[in-house]
């Protein structure tokens, strides 16, 4: 599951729990209150009425209903002495039979009779009557008292409370959620930032880093520590590359002073021929050697600077005037060269470069060809990008030496190497220069087939000129 | 010929190098002092063409270098008008010419010749050899007067021949010299068979006495043919 999706599902879920606990005291708490006002009102009257009834007593020696009524009018009132006579009943009381119980907490009793009998302005459904006996006493004398009086049944009520918080439980619940979620992703979106620039930080573009918002929070953290990584990352590569291009130049002096002396002995015509014969296989070796530590500092310097020079020129002539050099060779071997070329492509790129690829690709295509085969050049000019591709008769390359073709010293078949000569440096210099162009290159090849290596360089538009 | 041209301004460095190759030279370019060095040490060439203001190392480490290392590759240095000093300084350092910046393309060209010539000790402009006459400054080759018509590699291996007659060239350092550090010089090398062999059928040298095969090294225009 993703973090955006994690943090939204705890967050809400928190939420929703202490919603649900919160909503749960305050259902509960919503349906005691009302008993307890009742509670209180109760005991009010019973005190209230009793004390008028011992008043009437004590002041005329007996009860005048009348008076005793008004204080209880619309209760259900009815006393007893502790002798268990009924001292006094309220007119609800002598019409409604109530269940009695002990004293103590109230109690809900239930009746057939409309509520609105009571209260007009009430509807028709059924009253209920909040009982609470209290045995009290008055001036000696022990009395029970139990007072009723009717309610509306609060089961309506009740229900009517869990659907409201019921649905505004919902409705904060997808509050929660879809905020989490919002939030989530705001405080995920530097870090997805950071993947992104991560990711587009590549061997050749290791001088990028990721840009850091300076506010020291935990992603910024990340980015400077990942950051640093690249710093090290950058330096031991650079390193790396710098060792490569000191070691070439390094040996190419010796090398060359060893070649031109041994050019020198072989300038001897009184030479015995075994030596000769020796000389001439030393230098082939040399010139071999030679060779490779050039292809070796011309590739880490295409690696090091990676500069281009870049200038308009026509990608068809360019490839004329590579296949006119070759000409001869390809005469020689008896391959044909077909060029399909309908635009003059032009190019805003750097030629000595491109001249480069276009030269190593077709020493490749004559180099790894059957004799009497076939060379066919496709020049194609798209919407903002140009495509060449070259196929030869091949003899194919196999699948899984495909993948590897463009990395250094490999050659397909290590024998032929040395019948066909090359640094086995050629398609990674090669690659190297198209993707500095910000172009890419494929090869398609079937085994025993045809090889077709296409270069797509994309149309880089001319400066304006000032 | 193959030479190399070292300034840092891209667009001097790409004219020289458009009118160079127009001239059938293999033109090689370096942008900066460390290029430069790099590759005078490591490849034949056969000029080199020197900016003396240049960024880091300058012309005059660059030219002080490759003479104290035995190079003796003629330098031509381009200089700025008026520098009376820095001209002195550079001819004391080795270099063998100079030209004033700005400077016309066919007086570059004129000096190229003539350095060229001077290096290879020939006096004349015309390298000839038999009833062949290569002109260094008109570019053509004629044969008993008889104008032969050249393709610009034929032209610049034959030029290459007779710069260094009566030594045996082997085909890599031909391949290297006419085709400049973009081509392999393997591949090439198989190729200065077939420019060979159309050469010879261009100058009726069907026997091999001007162009002399050198067995297992490779070819060598020869004086003492017959």
């Amino acid at each position: 599951m993703k973090i955006r999706t994690r943090i939204a599902f705890w967050v809400s879920l928190a939420g929703l729990a202490s919603s649900v606990v919160l909503s749960l005291l305050v259902f509960f708490w919503g349906l005691e209150t009302p008993y307890e006002f009742l509670d209180q009102e109760l005991e009010i009257r019973a005190h209230a009425v009793l004390d008028e009834l011992t008043r009437q007593v004590g002041d005329r020696g007996g009860i005048a209903d009348g008076d005793l009524e008004r204080f209880s009018h619309l209760y259900w009132v009815r006393i007893h002495d502790s002798r268990q006579q009924l001292v006094f009943a309220s007119a609800m009381a002598k019409e409604i039979e109530m269940p009695q119980r002990p004293e103590g907490s109230g109690y809900l009793v239930a009746t057939d009779i409309p509520l609105n009998r009571f209260y007009p302005e009430e509807d028709d459904e059924n009253a209920a009557f909040w009982n609470r006996v209290f045995r009290l006493t008055v001036a000696g004398a022990e009395y029970r008292v139990h007072v009723a009086r009717p309610v509306e049944s609060l089961v309506g009520e009740s229900i009517e409370m869990a659907t409201l918080i019921g649905s505004a439980l919902l409705v904060s619940a997808l509050t929660l959620i879809a905020v989490s979620f919002f939030v989530a992703g705001r405080i995920l979106r530097p870090i997805r930032k950071i993947n992104r620039m991560a990711a587009e930080i590549t061997e050749n573009t290791l001088e990028q880093r990721i840009p850091l918002t300076g506010n020291g929070d935990e992603i910024d953290e990340l980015a400077a520590t990942l950051n640093e990584m690249f710093d090290r990352l950058q330096h031991s590569f650079r390193g790396q590359k710098e060792f490569i291009a000191n070691a070439s130049h390094e040996l190419k002096t010796p090398i060359t002073l060893l070649r031109l002396s041994m050019e020198e002995i072989l300038q001897d015509e009184q030479l015995p021929p075994p030596l000769q014969e020796k000389l001439l296989a030393q230098e082939r070796a040399l010139s071999r050697i030679s060779q490779l530590v050039k292809s070796l500092l011309d590739l880490s310097r295409l690696e090091l600077t990676g500069q281009l020079d870049r200038q308009t020129f026509s990608l068809a002539a360019l490839l004329l005037s590579v296949v006119e050099d070759f000409q001869p060779l390809m005469a020689e071997r008896r391959l044909t060269f077909t060029s399909d070329a309908p635009a003059e492509a032009i190019l805003h790129a750097d030629r000595e470069k491109i001249r480069r690829v276009l030269i190593n690709l077709l020493d490749n295509a004559i180099r790894y060809n059957l004799p009497d085969g076939e060379i066919a050049c496709r020049l194609e000019q798209q919407a903002g990008q140009i495509s060449l591709t070259m196929r030869n008769t091949g003899p194919g390359i196999g699948r899984e030496d495909q993948a590897r073709i463009f990395e250094q010293f490999f050659r397909c078949e290590r024998s032929r190497a040395t019948e066909h000569g090359g640094a086995g440096l050629g398609l990674t210099i090669v690659r190297r220069i198209v993707e500095l162009h910000g172009g890419r290159i494929t090869v398609h090849s079937e085994p025993g087939g045809s090889t077709e290596v296409e270069i797509v360089l994309p149309d880089h538009p001319a400066p304006v000129p000032t | 010929m193959r030479i190399l041209i070292i300034d840092d301004e891209p667009e001097l460095r790409r004219q020289i190098a458009s009118s160079l190759r127009q001239e059938r030279y293999t033109v090689e370019t370096a942008g900066d002092g460390d290029e430069a060095l790099e590759r005078i040490f490591s490849e034949p060439y056969d000029l080199l063409i020197l900016d003396i203001m240049l960024p880091v190392r300058d012309g005059f480490a660059i030219l002080g270098q490759l003479r104290d290392e035995g190079i003796a590759t003629p330098v031509l240095m381009l200089t700025a008008r008026g520098e009376v000093e820095n001209r002195v300084k550079g001819l004391d350092l080795g270099a063998d010419d100079y030209l004033h910046k700005p400077f016309s393309m066919a007086e570059l060209l004129a000096r190229i010749r003539a350095l060229l010539r001077r290096s290879h000790e020939q006096a004349n402009p015309s390298l000839t050899i038999g009833a062949i006459c290569l002109n260094t400054s008109t570019r053509q080759v004629t044969l008993g007067g008889e104008s032969v018509s050249l393709t610009p590699k034929e032209f610049s291996l034959l030029e290459f021949l007779l710069y260094n007659r009566n030594r045996a060239i082997s085909r890599f350092n031909m391949a290297e010299h006419v085709w400049g550090d973009a081509f392999d010089p393997f591949t090439m090398s198989n190729n200065i068979d077939v420019h060979i062999k159309n050469l010879r059928k261009k100058l009726d040298d069907q026997a091999g006495r001007i162009i002399v095969t050198v067995r297992g090294i490779g070819y060598m225009a020869s004086d003492d043919q017959a």
